[in-house]
């Protein structure tokens, strides 16, 4: 395992490779468990189906469960390596709770309550209230931005992760 | 101390996550929510369009016989699923002697979606070939009668005498059980 951290790969696909074999199981682990997560999640919500329809919207789904998830237990199992070996009061690294955050918005905020409960408390029925649909109806069209700005943002949160075993004195 | 903010911030992550569920899914038991009108009441006399011709109708046209009214943007996808659900049940409603009018809320409630007749043609396409169905758009003061705070999906039951025998402002697609079960038990005196 120290050997990570000399190896000039440490970036590269051969290094990460390298961590999540010796990381397997724990990998495997978080995957299954993000995966159960968000699959069930966007299911229930129905994501996407107004966006892609009857026939496709199961296969956004699916891409979307597994994209995040991969990245998800990817960034999970390799923080966490990096925290338990090279870490030593290093500012923490949030984007991995952000891009969770970034992910769930899309399928929880459209369509449900929550946003013309807000609008409601803060205008007043009527008028705004019944506009929330410019705030919701925005979130449903454009939800792939948003799997791919999570997507994104693990991405991040990894290559962090990975700097930090290379350059275990580093403030990133 | 970072352990400590995570903690939270996943804390706060499931708060919110129960939240939208116990607000989103399980509001369908219980009293009728202070922005609907009240079960009993005469149904509020606004008008609206049918979709197919564009003729201007008024709820009160349709006395005489059960409708539901069921309220929805074309852009929201449990909307497309209560259709799905819709285009299941539509016999049902048909024996029951039960008139169907799915109505877009007023311009789509701010963001606009797919025509109302592509909508359901997309989410429920045998309805269209009930005589018992027909889509509608909303006017303003409808929209605010029925839905004053904006929530998607919410629908009124109307008894032949035009009075609100029934509302609910879960999905449809959720609530069908709950719908049918009530309708069940009216029957006769709908």
């Amino acid at each position: 395992m120290n050997g990570y951290a000399q190896s000039s790969s440490f970036e590269t696909l051969e290094g990460t490779t390298a961590i999540l074999k010796a990381l397997k199981v724990r990998f495997l682990t978080f995957f299954a468990a993000m995966f159960i997560f968000y699959y069930v999640i966007f299911s229930y919500f129905s994501f996407g189906l107004a966006l892609f329809g009857i026939k496709y919207y199961f296969y956004y789904i699916l891409a979307s469960s597994f994209t995040l998830s991969i990245l998800a237990a990817l960034s999970i199992a390799i923080g966490l390596y990096s925290q338990k070996t090279v870490r030593n009061n290093v500012k923490g690294n949030r984007s991995g709770i952000y891009a969770f955050v970034v992910s769930l918005v899309p399928s929880t905020m459209c369509c449900t309550p929550i946003i013309p409960s807000i609008l409601v408390a803060v205008f007043g029925s009527g008028g705004i209230a019944l506009a929330s649909g410019a705030i919701q109806g925005a979130l449903s069209n454009f939800s792939p931005v948003f799997i791919v700005m999570a997507a994104l943002l693990l991405y991040y949160s990894i290559r962090v992760s990975l700097k930090r075993i290379k350059k275990p004195s580093c403030e990133c | 101390m970072q352990k400590k903010r995570t903690v939270y911030v996943f804390a706060a992550i499931v708060i919110a996550i129960a939240l939208v569920y116990f607000f989103g899914i399980n509001r369908s038991a219980g009293a009728s929510p202070s922005f609907m009108p009240a079960v009993g009441a005469k149904a509020p006399d606004y008008s609206f369009i049918y979709a197919s011709n564009g003729t201007v109708a008024n709820v009160s046209s349709l006395n005489g016989k059960p409708v539901l009214l069921w309220f929805v943007a074309t852009w929201c996808s449990g909307c497309a699923v209560g259709n799905e659900m819709l285009n299941d049940n539509i016999s049902y409603f048909k024996n029951k002697g039960i008139n169907v009018i799915e109505i877009e809320l007023y311009r789509d409630l701010g963001y606009s979606g797919a025509p109302i007749n592509t909508f359901v043609n997309d989410y429920a396409p045998n309805v269209t070939s009930y005589s018992n169905f027909r889509s509608a758009i909303s006017g303003y003061n409808l929209s605010l009668a029925y839905d004053k705070d904006g929530y998607l999906d919410v629908y009124y039951l109307i008894g032949s005498n035009g009075k609100i025998v029934y509302e609910n402002d879960g999905s449809l697609a959720a609530t069908m059980k709950n719908l049918k079960s009530k309708i069940n038990s009216l029957s006769g005196s709908l």
